[in-house]
């Protein structure tokens, strides 16, 4: 269950913190803007917002157990690799790989405690392949999207961190839930601040901290907890079509508004998908008056 | 040499007093040993007779309540469960292994929700097991300290276990029977979720029978 005092503690603050964090960094009252303080500015903004609401959900952090805490730690490997490559002088080859690696850590590292009780070797293989592949591909398509995309993406983004948070609250993962809504607020404390720059990549940097957060949220969802195989798949592969915006006859001719429109429609479309039936699901079950 | 010499001289040298002394020296010394003997025998009858039982499944019932907003509590059980146990004095065991996706608080959906990430988390912690270390038995109550693993996290506890009675099965084997009932906190297990809603105490009552193997 939302409390009131939850609701302000871990999404207000969060994305009040967030968007001071990112305004602090980037300074969008500036008409310069670098590719640097972008990756930054989203690094710290995320790290505090959606750290914020972590500790508010879950208390204070401690030594991993639980998948949930090994995605505490995935964000902030995720950080520290942003932060990392951003302030040290290190090769330009030296980011992708880091990045990939993070991709492909993602799944193991919150599957390691599933995969001795629930599954043969054989089966390890397969399913740890295909969703370090997927990871590693979603991820990777959603960062090359940040480098095209203009200050809309941050809010598709975020659309799709709530709508993750919905599905994970409506399908018995209660903690699920107010992570995926403290990690959309996040974001949209951020992408406020992002619409108020004049520069056109304010989107830099906001995938490489976000995804491996949004796609944790699914892979524990559904592997620990109720949330069905494909409302996990449709979420996961959702943020994807905010490419529709690229197609270049769109791309040309339309305006920023227009494009960003297109994107949150075609995304919305996907997510109702999903919510939909969650939703439907999740009232009909009232009928149980199950409050914890 | 010398000190047979001197015996044999006593003893050809002894006195009727003497004689009967020597008698009820001897008796008194066999009796002792006999009683002695008797004693260890009866000692060693009481600690080897150690006899293991294999839970009853159809005669054991696990139970919890923990108490819901101050208002109520909410009562559940385990439905799927296996254990042990021996009974030999202070060297009795208790085991007792639950499978805890058998929750069952008679309501679907919380019982998906206690299965989740934010309680049990069955699917990275699929037991619950108590495995005792040391019992200390007084009358009929076995006092089992052990150490009771829930949701990962491994304590020890101290489980009153009242033995109520002695009984034969249908097969003809010794049957014997036990209720408990103890208060656990779900935090002291990593359990966080929900306090102040929920209670942080949960009260279990177990029965179980256990026919000898």
């Amino acid at each position: 269950m939302i409390e009131p005092i939850w609701a302000v503690t871990g999404m207000v603050v969060p994305a009040l913190l967030a968007a001071i964090v990112l305004a602090l960094t980037i300074r969008p009252w500036r008409k310069s803007c670098s590719i640097h303080s972008m990756h930054l500015g989203w690094a710290l903004a995320i790290l505090v917002g959606f750290g914020t609401g972590y500790f508010v959900t879950l208390g204070w952090p401690h030594a991993p157990m639980v998948a949930v805490d090994y995605l505490g730690l995935v964000a902030l490997i995720a950080v520290v690799v942003q932060l990392g490559v951003n302030l040290s002088n290190c090769p330009s080859w030296v980011v992708p790989i880091a990045r990939s690696i993070l991709a492909i850590a993602l799944t193991p590292l919150l599957l390691i405690s599933y995969i001795e009780h629930s599954w043969s070797a054989s089966e390890i293989v397969l399913w740890l392949s295909a969703l370090c592949l997927a990871s590693v591909a979603i991820q990777g398509l959603m960062t090359a999207l940040s480098h095209r995309a203009g200050r809309d993406l941050p809010v598709v983004l975020g659309v799709c961190a709530g709508a993750v948070g919905l599905a994970n609250l409506m399908s018995a993962w209660e903690t699920g839930g107010q992570l995926g809504l403290t990690l959309a607020a996040a974001i949209f404390g951020g992408a406020a601040i992002a619409m108020l720059m004049s520069c056109k990549i304010a989107a830099r940097g906001v995938t490489i901290v976000v995804m491996p957060i949004y796609l944790g949220l699914l892979v524990i969802g559904h592997f620990y907890n109720s949330l069905v195989g494909w409302h996990a798949i449709v979420l996961a592969i959702a943020p994807l079509a905010a490419w529709v915006g690229e197609i270049p006859k769109l791309k040309s001719k339309s305006a920023p508004w227009v494009i960003a429109i297109v994107r949150l429609v075609c995304v919305g479309i996907i997510l109702l998908a999903v919510l939909f039936p969650v939703v439907f699901a999740f009232i009909e079950s009232m009928s149980d008056e199950y409050a914890y | 040499m010398l000190t047979v010499n001197r015996e044999s001289n006593r003893g050809t040298n002894r006195s009727p007093k003497g004689i009967v002394a020597g008698l009820m020296f001897m008796m008194m010394t066999i009796v002792s040993v006999m009683a002695l003997s008797m004693t260890t025998s009866t000692a060693r009858a009481a600690d080897g007779e150690s006899t293991k039982y294999a839970l009853d499944k159809a005669h054991t019932a696990i139970y919890f309540k923990i108490e819901h907003m101050g208002m109520s509590y909410t009562f559940g059980r385990f439905n799927e469960f296996d254990g042990e146990f021996t009974l030999a004095g202070g060297d009795s065991q208790f085991t007792m292994t639950i499978k805890a996706e058998s929750i069952d608080t008679g309501n679907a959906k919380r019982d998906d929700h206690l299965r989740g990430s934010d309680f049990f988390n069955v699917k990275q912690f699929p037991t619950i097991e108590f495995v005792t270390k040391n019992v200390v038995v007084e009358g009929d109550m076995y006092h089992a300290e052990g150490d009771l693993t829930l949701h990962g996290i491994t304590k020890s506890v101290t489980i009153p276990f009242q033995k109520l009675a002695d009984g034969k099965a249908r097969s003809g084997k010794k049957k014997t029977g036990f209720v408990s009932e103890f208060t656990i906190k779900r935090s002291d297990f990593g359990m966080m979720y929900g306090q102040g809603a929920m209670g942080d105490d949960v009260t279990l009552a177990v029965s179980f029978e256990g026919e000898a193997e």
